[in-house]
């Protein structure tokens, strides 16, 4: 009974779709994934063969910030936008709590597990999940293999430690090298977190209201981190002002630094400098436990849609086993199960097989909206003032947790 | 006659040669810029610093950024939009001018520094609910949406540089032009309009650069691909985890010099004696 | 002194015919010819201004949706002159716009004047001098974030070779440094703007004064101070009152360079701003801190506004 309803409504609707236009679903992506003859075209051309009624209109969009996100908030809140968008995960709490973006819980619900947990995470918002997960990246480290052997140092492998690190970073540091690099404008909260939670740390209190990253474990990681980052002899002054990954690639390939972290997008980068020395990708080193940082984008759904099942169905398919050559074809991992043996380029490549192994323990950050301002307003201040300043570790974390415990309130 | 020819121009040499060592300090950046357009990607970020491409100049990426994306359109697009908006604001301003320096309004110099009103605020917030009244309008996503935004901006800058300009102009001249027999406004438009010809020239130019170069109202309110204006064109260089640096310079250059170009033509009208030979005629 | 009676018809706006005929039945036209201007501002500028004034005085706060947007009065403004990071703001505003000003209206000054005199490649010139100002400014600001950078720019590779410095400085990543590298690059940028506006003003100063001032021997020093300051004073004082405003309103060059930082350091209230709105999602705080900086700027450019209607009436 339900299903010959379901198939005249079906049918129904198909007779719509010849008779009217089709539906339109415009689509954000990032503008590097852009272009007419792009994969994602191949594959929205594929998707409209097989959906006559669907139209997908690509729109590449510059992927910064101030020519993304804001624009989009600033779209979705005055009712306009688009009906769907690739977000970077970090966006996602932020479009979820303004209410900005749907819930697809509804559509998701018994397929959460063909996704990787992590990336999902980062959608999940007071009950609901505000997205689908697209790709993921987990951060690892990049070493100058021909230094480290020049060095007389075993190489980096799974089982690495924190203390094999800070030899390798203070052999490395010759005078002509520094051993370490990192993006120094934001202070290098994002290469901590890692550290932070190899030593056990845990940034918040399970229901989003109290900052706890001011705790034993949370303190020893963060010396040990600073502790190399704020010497002037281990970590180039210029990573002061980086935040941009290019810097961080040129200043490898340079032979400048000869470690830093970073995930799979960085592969391409060093590779296109031609470095004139061997080097490889290690997991991050551990501490007994392992943790990396996850990172990527996610599927979203404009609130203000009027097409939710044609957008839906797209969602559908860009993130079922089509997602597969369809990242292989830019290089990145799909944030679905089954990326490790179904993608091509994991398979061709150690280095990615590395990074891809690191996803296992990758974590995401907090999903609270108001810990990108927690991060930008308080512990990157407090890094700063210890890396220019020589301030106290000890009482700048306090300094930040008072200073989260604000902002949280 | 010729030694004359001779002995000015000795006068002049020495400050041609100040004007132009000013001119090479001030166009550094821009050099930097031509000469990052033209190096090998791989040579771009090399430490110890290298000024000038090693390998050969690599011209690729001033034929790259016209298949990249569709900066053909853009540009065309940019024209399309400041000339418009440029046409409007002089328009605009220079009636506003008139009115403001040679008719006794009341409260004209209220009016005239609440002009400036509008650019006390900072432009972020004014986007969000000018984005609602674009929407109302059914303007979002137009060329028309940046043509009156940026129509609208320029303002009062046109507006106080041509009413300034304007009462510099004696009365005299336009009294005498109205006892031939010309209406008032007649008279003001072709005795004045003229005579003001550095400052609308300092209008336009103004206008044209500022519609040239917006990116916050174009980004926002422009989404379609097709409408997209060189300022979105040049970010779409700036990636999210590098920025491809040779299209971007050389896209910033090939934005660039069309209007320094329009300008060398166009600074003629900022040239001495105009005015005064009129005036004393 | 002939030029006494024709430098007052220079100046002086109200001719005497207007004085003579009735105000309002001969100054209607000049209502409708301010019209169309006025009208286009009140409604592209002036509604979201009036919009923005309302949201200032309601707790909107994007990323809490539940909480509505009530009413609060006068509370964002209480907790925006509360916060240590607005009077920091402030005061980082007044080193930013005040050094923008100086530096780029001296130099404006300076340039146009040196562009004034006649020379051969004068236009070429001019057109070279507009450079800065034509380039688009996130990719002007980004090439020269590129050439402060510590490790791979071009400055200083120029001062290690030159001997100044010892190795590559981090220019923007230092709170002594930051500020002045980040200035640089805003007056490089806006000088060509005052520039042009005085080389305009210039234009209209009747050659035979200064030509008769020469004849009366007076040194380059007298016939600037006494011949053409006078007459571009009404220009300089419009050239000083939008570059407050241009510096004060300018985001890209601080933003794009160092957000504001490091620890604040250049964190002016247009960043700060923008920060509440688009980081905190606050935008009640946001709108009220930018309000209040209306009112600081607004005393200035009254202030500025009166010398400007006395500049045209003084002399």
């Amino acid at each position: 009974m339900k299903k010959t309803r379901l198939l005249l409504v079906a049918l129904a609707l198909m007779a719509l779709a010849v008779a009217n236009a089709q539906t339109r679903v415009t689509v954000w992506i990032y503008e590097s994934f852009g272009g007419n003859d792009s994969p994602i075209a191949k594959a929205a051309a594929d998707f409209m063969a097989q959906n006559p009624d669907i139209e997908i209109v690509l729109v590449p969009t510059a992927s910064t910030s101030a020519a993304y996100r804001d624009p989009f908030m600033v779209a979705a809140q005055g009712g306009g936008g688009p009906d769907v968008l690739m977000a970077d995960i970090a966006w996602s709490p932020e479009f979820a709590a303004m209410g900005i973006v749907k819930d697809l819980s509804g559509h998701l619900a018994g397929k959460e597990d063909e996704y990787f947990p992590g990336p999902l995470d980062t959608l999940r918002y007071e009950g609901g999940i505000y997205g689908v997960p697209f790709y993921t990246n987990a951060l690892g480290m990049f070493y100058n293999k021909t230094a480290f052997e020049e060095a007389g140092l075993p190489l980096p492998d799974d089982d690495w430690t924190w203390d094999d690190f800070r030899t390798a970073v203070d052999t490395l540091s010759n005078g002509e090298m520094y051993g370490f690099g990192l993006e120094g404008a934001w202070g290098g909260t994002f290469e901590w977190y890692p550290w932070f939670w190899q030593a056990g740390g845990q940034l918040l209190s399970d229901d989003g209201t109290a900052p706890l990253f001011n705790s034993e474990a949370g303190l020893e990681a963060t010396r040990f981190f600073l502790d190399i980052v704020a010497n002037p002899r281990y970590v180039p002054e210029a990573a002061k002002t980086w935040k941009g990954w290019a810097e961080l690639a040129a200043a490898f390939s340079n032979e400048v630094i000869a470690m830093y972290e970073v995930g799979d997008w960085g592969i391409a980068m060093v590779d296109g400098m031609n470095p004139p020395f061997e080097w490889g990708v290690a997991p991050l080193p551990s501490n007994g436990q392992r943790a990396s940082l996850v990172g990527g984008a996610n599927w979203v759904m404009n609130a203000n849609t009027k097409v939710e099942d044609a957008a839906w169905r797209w969602l559908e398919y860009i993130t079922g086993p089509a997602v597969f050559p369809l990242m292989d074809g830019y290089n990145r991992v799909a944030a679905r199960r089954g990326a490790a043996e179904a993608q091509e380029i994991v398979k061709a490549d150690p280095r990615m097989q590395v990074l891809t192994a690191s996803l296992e323990f990758a974590k995401a950050r907090p999903t609270v909206p108001l810990w990108t301002t927690v991060d930008y307003d308080c512990l990157q201040p407090a890094f700063v003032r210890v890396i220019l300043e020589g301030a106290d570790v000890t009482s700048e974390m306090a300094n930040a947790e008072m200073c989260a415990l604000d902002v949280l309130r | 006659m010729a030694s004359a020819r001779l002995r000015r121009r000795t006068r002049q040499l020495p400050a041609m040669l100040v004007a132009f060592f000013v001119c090479f300090v001030f166009a550094i950046p821009f050099l930097w810029m031509i000469l990052t357009s033209l190096k090998l990607p791989s040579e771009l970020f090399t430490s110890p610093v290298q000024v000038f491409p090693r390998s050969g100049v690599y011209w690729e990426a001033y034929t790259r950024i016209w298949t990249a994306g569709q900066f053909g359109r853009y540009f065309w697009n940019s024209t399309l939009v400041a000339t418009i908006a440029t046409g409007a604001s002089v328009a605009l301003s220079v009636f506003a001018a008139i009115g403001f320096a040679r008719y006794k309004l009341k409260g004209g110099n209220y009016l005239l520094l609440g002009v400036l009103l509008s650019q006390l605020f900072p432009l972020v917030l004014l986007v969000p609910p000018f984005y609602t009244v674009l929407r109302e309008l059914r303007i979002l996503d137009t060329h028309l949406a940046l043509v009156i935004a940026y129509t609208s901006f320029s303002l009062p800058f046109s507006i106080w540089m041509l009413t300034g300009y304007f009462r510099s102009i004696p009365f005299e001249l336009e009294e005498s032009a109205m006892i031939d027999g010309a209406t008032r406004l007649g008279a003001q438009l072709r005795v004045v309009l003229p005579l003001a010809g550095p400052g609308i020239a300092a209008t336009v130019i103004y206008s044209f650069i500022l519609a040239w170069n917006e990116f916050l109202f174009a980004t926002t309110f422009i989404s379609s691909p097709d409408l997209r204006t060189l300022p979105i064109g040049l970010q779409a260089f700036i990636g999210q985890y590098s920025t491809d640096w040779n299209l971007l310079m050389a896209g910033a250059v090939v934005t660039t010099v069309p209007v320094i170009v329009m300008f060398v033509f166009l600074q003629r009208y900022l040239v001495a004696g105009l005015t005064a030979g009129a005036v004393k005629g | 002194m002939l030029k006494r009676d024709e430098r007052k018809g220079l100046v002086a706006p109200q001719g005497a015919t207007n004085r003579r005929t009735g105000r309002l039945h001969r100054n209607w036209p000049g209502y409708v010819l301010v019209l169309p201007a006025m009208l286009a501002l009140v409604g592209v500028i002036g509604y979201p201004l009036v919009r923005a004034f309302i949201m200032s005085l309601h707790k909107i706060i994007l990323i809490r949706p539940q909480l509505g947007q009530p009413f609060v009065g006068l509370e964002n403004y209480a907790t925006v002159l509360k916060s240590p990071y607005f009077s920091n703001a402030i005061w980082q505003t007044f080193v930013w716009t005040s050094v923008n000003l100086v530096g780029q209206l001296v130099l404006g000054l300076l340039i146009a004047l040196l562009l004034n005199s006649a020379f051969p490649g004068r236009g070429i010139a001019r057109s070279v001098m507009l450079i800065p100002w034509v380039i688009p400014s996130v990719v002007a600001v980004l090439t020269w974030k590129w050439m402060y950078d510590g490790q791979f720019g071009v400055i200083n590779s120029l001062l290690v070779r030159l001997g100044l410095i010892e190795k590559g400085v981090a220019w923007l990543g230092n709170t002594g440094t930051a500020m002045g590298a980040v200035l640089i690059e805003s007056i490089w940028k806006g000088t060509p703007f005052v520039l042009i506006m005085l080389l305009a003003g210039l234009q209209a100063i009747p050659a035979e004064l200064t030509d008769s001032a020469s004849v009366d021997g007076a040194n380059v020093w007298q016939r600037f101070r006494y011949v053409t300051f006078p007459f571009l004073k009404p220009t300089i004082v419009i050239a000083a009152t939008l570059t407050t405003i241009y510096s004060y309103n300018n985001f890209n060059s601080i933003w794009l360079m160092t957000e504001g930082g490091p620890l604040r350091a250049t964190e002016t209230l247009t960043i700060l701003t923008y920060k509440l709105a688009f980081r905190n999602f606050d935008m009640g705080s946001a709108t009220a801190a930018g309000v209040l900086t209306f009112f600081v700027l607004l005393v200035f450019v009254v202030v500025f506004g009166r010398q400007y209607v006395k500049s045209q009436m003084e002399f």
